[in-house]
């Protein structure tokens, strides 16, 4: 390494050769063996011989390499746990906000109102109320699940 | 060796050759700022500028190659900063008469400080593997600089400054090989 940050073109595959298969082992190991290890891998490579001239002759490549795989990779799942979080926000967004999404909410809406009608007035009251902690109400409760199940079934089909 | 591995030796590459690139530029950064320093008292803007670019082209070149050319570029740049300093400082001395030519006092109160700069440069780059190819890429970067300075006189006192110092340099080569080896 110190060669290569001195300039020295033809020690380049001897690093490239001993770097890569550590970034490939750190890599694997936190993002599995996925396209996202193999971001990590790609983007810890470039960021590490793009500062190669600038290495402490005095350091461990090894550990530097490491720590900037580990960087990269947990850099990479943040930002695939946002994106989820953003997609599934978005789909959220868009079923409720398209006319396609509205009607289809609002028909849902009507549908569960229509059941929720032929619902005994003792199974509503054991449907919304709360059975922590009492083993009658929680009894209750799921007799006046299964029969809402029923009455759907019978009105609309599979729940 | 598979695609991937291929394209990522590749990109690693690259990444290699610009972040070179990009330090050799960082580092040459200080000969722009020379010849702004030159061209507050220089009527000889062209002349000033192209050499500026001369030493910025060297020194990027230089660092950007590496090894002993990077290594006299940055000596080069250390001990041009005498001579640079040596002419700007200068430009108040009289005209001196040599051979029936006008030459300015700065001129040559700058190539004795390049003169002097080669025997240092001889020395200091002594324990490089490979010392006259540091020692030449460091005087070539040194005289450029120097000669930013001196171009405010035209292209004469480039030309002097330039002369000199190649000629002044046989000697100070033998002895300065001597010397380091000492």
């Amino acid at each position: 390494m110190r060669e290569l940050a001195d300039g020295d073109r033809g020690s380049f595959d001897v690093v490239f050769d001993g770097v890569a298969p550590v970034v490939r082992k750190v890599a694997g190991a936190m993002l599995g063996s996925s396209a996202d290890a193999d971001d990590a891998v790609q983007h810890a490579m470039t960021k590490l011989f793009a500062k190669a001239s600038s290495f402490d002759p005095d350091g461990d490549v090894v550990r530097w390499a490491v720590s900037l795989t580990a960087w990269e990779a947990r850099t990479i799942r943040r930002r695939r746990g946002r994106e989820s979080a953003r997609s599934a926000a978005q789909e959220v967004r868009d079923n409720v906000e398209s006319p396609e999404g509205q009607a289809a909410h609002a028909e849902a809406l009507r549908a569960l109102e229509h059941v929720l009608g032929q619902v005994s007035d003792d199974d509503r009251a054991a449907l919304l109320g709360d059975s922590a902690g009492d083993a009658t109400h929680r009894k209750r409760k799921q007799r006046a699940t299964a029969r809402l199940k029923a009455l759907w079934r019978k009105y609309h089909g599979q729940v | 060796m598979d695609r991937s591995e291929q394209s990522l030796r590749a990109a690693a590459r690259g990444a290699y050759e610009r972040g070179r690139l990009t330090g050799s530029l960082a580092r040459a950064l200080p000969v722009p700022f020379l010849a702004l320093l030159s061209l507050t008292d220089s009527h000889e803007v062209a002349l000033t500028v192209s050499v500026a670019a001369v030493a910025f082209a060297s020194m990027v070149a230089f660092e950007f190659r590496g090894g002993a050319l990077g290594v006299g570029a940055r000596w080069g740049l250390i001990t041009g900063l005498l001579p640079f300093s040596a002419s700007v400082l200068g430009r108040p001395l009289p005209h001196f008469v040599m051979g029936g030519h006008h030459v300015h006092g700065c001129v040559l109160v700058c190539a004795a400080a390049c003169v002097a700069m080669t025997l240092l440069l001889a020395r200091v780059t002594r324990q490089h593997r490979r010392p006259t190819a540091a020692w030449l890429a460091g005087t070539w970067v040194m005289v450029t600089i120097g000669a930013t300075a001196c171009a405010c006189v035209g292209v004469g006192g480039v030309a002097v400054l330039v002369g000199g110092v190649v000629i002044a340099s046989l000697p100070v080569a033998a002895l300065g090989r001597r010397w380091a080896a000492a």
